[in-house]
């Protein structure tokens, strides 16, 4: 008898209970392990996308908001444009003589007299300052400081009104500084010199990108 | 019958570990088996998740995109809430001139006639006439009261007395270069009251009679700084006109007693009434 003959059924139990052990332990280890922590991570990414995909309706939301925002403010710009000249830089030739004309006889000096006159309001110093020469470039906000602008008002409520409803002046008015002093004794005229600036906004300014102009619309 | 067993004992358990080892193998057969299956449905199911991913991958794409959009519409309006901004800003600047004096004038002793109100920067300097001393002083304690200033300081211009000399008239009149009260006392039965250097003393009503001059410090909160104007891209660069050094703009206005009114003792501070002496007394409405 050999080696064969001294092996008894114990000890092929135990060879096979090893051998079961062994291929078990091997295919834990190497074959469903990362296998199983592939599938894991898949559904863990499937749960948090899934999480993410449930916010459509909120994204979809809050684009509709920021269009209709977007559009309510570009309204109220619109709005502030209308009122100012029609100055653009898209044409340097056509923007220079624009400028030019709104410095001029007919631009915003006669169309802030005519206003004030038009509302019963006495004032002095309406001087607009010489324009550039040439006007290379016009900046998107052209002021115009008027330091020796005053009003001469009957009564302080007078005063007070003129101050209150600049923002119907069909310029852009910005008060800096003021100061009133009476003149004549009882029953005088006040005077109300101001430290102020006229604004025009030009046409141009809020650049027309490509996405401003697609979301606008 | 009895059945004998005559052959040796190695020969049954050379059979007993013949079969214990094809039972071992049967069993390492079934658990290579189970493996293979349990690696196919290993793979069906990392297949579903897969599409599954893929799927709800595009949607969470999809959202993506969305708040992209909605984000770049925002940007988009950016610019023109800044132009908007300023020009609201700018109106606000304006009424809040009218503001500050309506409610400096309101806080101006019915006995004061102003003269002059000028508020620059953090100063406030308020001049005109009284009738007396008192009422100047009454003014003065009452702009302590007012929830506007920081501090108040009084410049009263009182007339000299000089005594007569024998056979001149008794003179009371301003200091040289005064430019206040100065009138000369006649003697009786001579030509009566007799106008001095400053004749326009004779035209002075006796309720503007004492010159004062208040100046008062604003409180920061309620200094007007101008607007700052945007760029082309519609960015808040500067101020107009800045350089107030004042980061905060003026409060709203505050009522005086309402909280962030100074109140004194006696009572919370109360305005002067309207209807006095001040030529800028504003109108009130119903009044």
């Amino acid at each position: 008898m050999g080696l064969l003959g001294r092996i008894t059924r114990l000890h092929v139990l135990a060879a096979g209970c090893v051998a079961f052990i062994a291929v078990g332990v091997v295919c834990a280890v190497l074959v469903f392990r990362p296998r199983l922590d592939t599938l894991r991570n898949t559904r863990m990414q499937v749960n948090t996308q899934m999480a993410k995909a449930q916010e459509l309706p909120k994204a979809l939301t809050n684009l509709a908001e920021a269009h209709a925002a977007l559009l309510v403010t570009k309204g109220k710009f619109d709005v502030i444009l209308a009122k100012q000249p029609k100055l653009t830089v898209n044409d340097a030739n056509q923007a220079a003589f624009d400028l030019w004309r709104e410095y001029g006889p007919l631009g915003t000096g006669t169309i802030l007299t005519r206003w004030f006159l038009s509302h019963g309001y006495v004032v002095r110093g309406i001087a607009i300052p010489a324009p550039p020469l040439p006007p290379v470039q016009i900046p998107p906000l052209i002021s115009l400081p008027m330091s020796g602008f005053g009003l001469t008002a009957r009564d302080f409520s007078t005063a007070m009104r003129f101050l209150k409803g600049t923002a119907d002046i069909p310029r852009l008015f910005l008060i800096t500084n003021m100061n009133v002093s009476a003149s004549g004794g009882r029953g005088g005229w006040l005077d109300v010199p101001m430290s102020s600036t006229v604004f025009i906004i030009t046409q141009n300014a809020v650049p027309a990108t490509p996405t401003a102009v697609a979301a606008a619309r | 019958m009895i059945k004998i067993n005559l052959l040796p004992a190695y020969v049954l358990e050379r059979h007993l570990v013949r079969r214990t080892a094809m039972l071992m193998g049967a069993v390492i057969v079934a658990q290579a088996v189970a493996v293979g299956f349990a690696l196919v449905q290993l793979s069906g199911a990392q297949q579903e998740a897969d599409v599954r991913l893929k799927h709800w991958t595009d949607k969470a794409n999809e959202v993506s995109t969305v708040q992209n959009q909605a984000n770049t519409e925002r940007s988009a309006a950016g610019p023109f809430q800044a132009w908007v901004d300023f020009v609201n800003n700018l109106h606000t600047n304006n009424a809040k001139w009218a503001w500050l004096y309506e409610e400096i004038s309101k806080w101006v002793d019915n006995k004061v006639v102003l003269r002059t109100m000028n508020a620059s920067g953090q100063t406030v300097t308020l001049t005109g006439a009284t009738d007396s001393l008192e009422s100047a002083k009454r003014w003065y304690l009452n702009s302590f009261m007012c929830y506007l200033y920081g501090d108040v300081k009084l410049q009263v211009q009182v007339p000299s007395w000089t005594a007569p000399s024998a056979g001149q008239p008794a003179a009371v009149g301003g200091g040289p270069g005064a430019g206040g009260l100065r009138f000369t006392l006649g003697q009786p039965g001579a030509a009566g009251l007799q106008l001095g250097p400053a004749s326009a003393a004779q035209l002075t009503p006796p309720s503007e009679r004492t010159p004062v001059t208040l100046t008062c410090t604003l409180k920061p909160q309620f200094l007007i700084i101008p607007p700052a104007a945007p760029t082309a891209g519609g960015q808040v660069t500067q101020g107009v006109g800045a350089g107030r050094g004042v980061p905060a703009g003026p409060r709203m206005p505050v009522a005086p007693g309402a909280p962030g009114a100074v109140t004194g003792a006696g009572g919370p501070p109360t305005p002067a009434t309207p209807g006095g002496g001040s030529m800028f007394r504003p109108r009130r409405r119903g009044g």
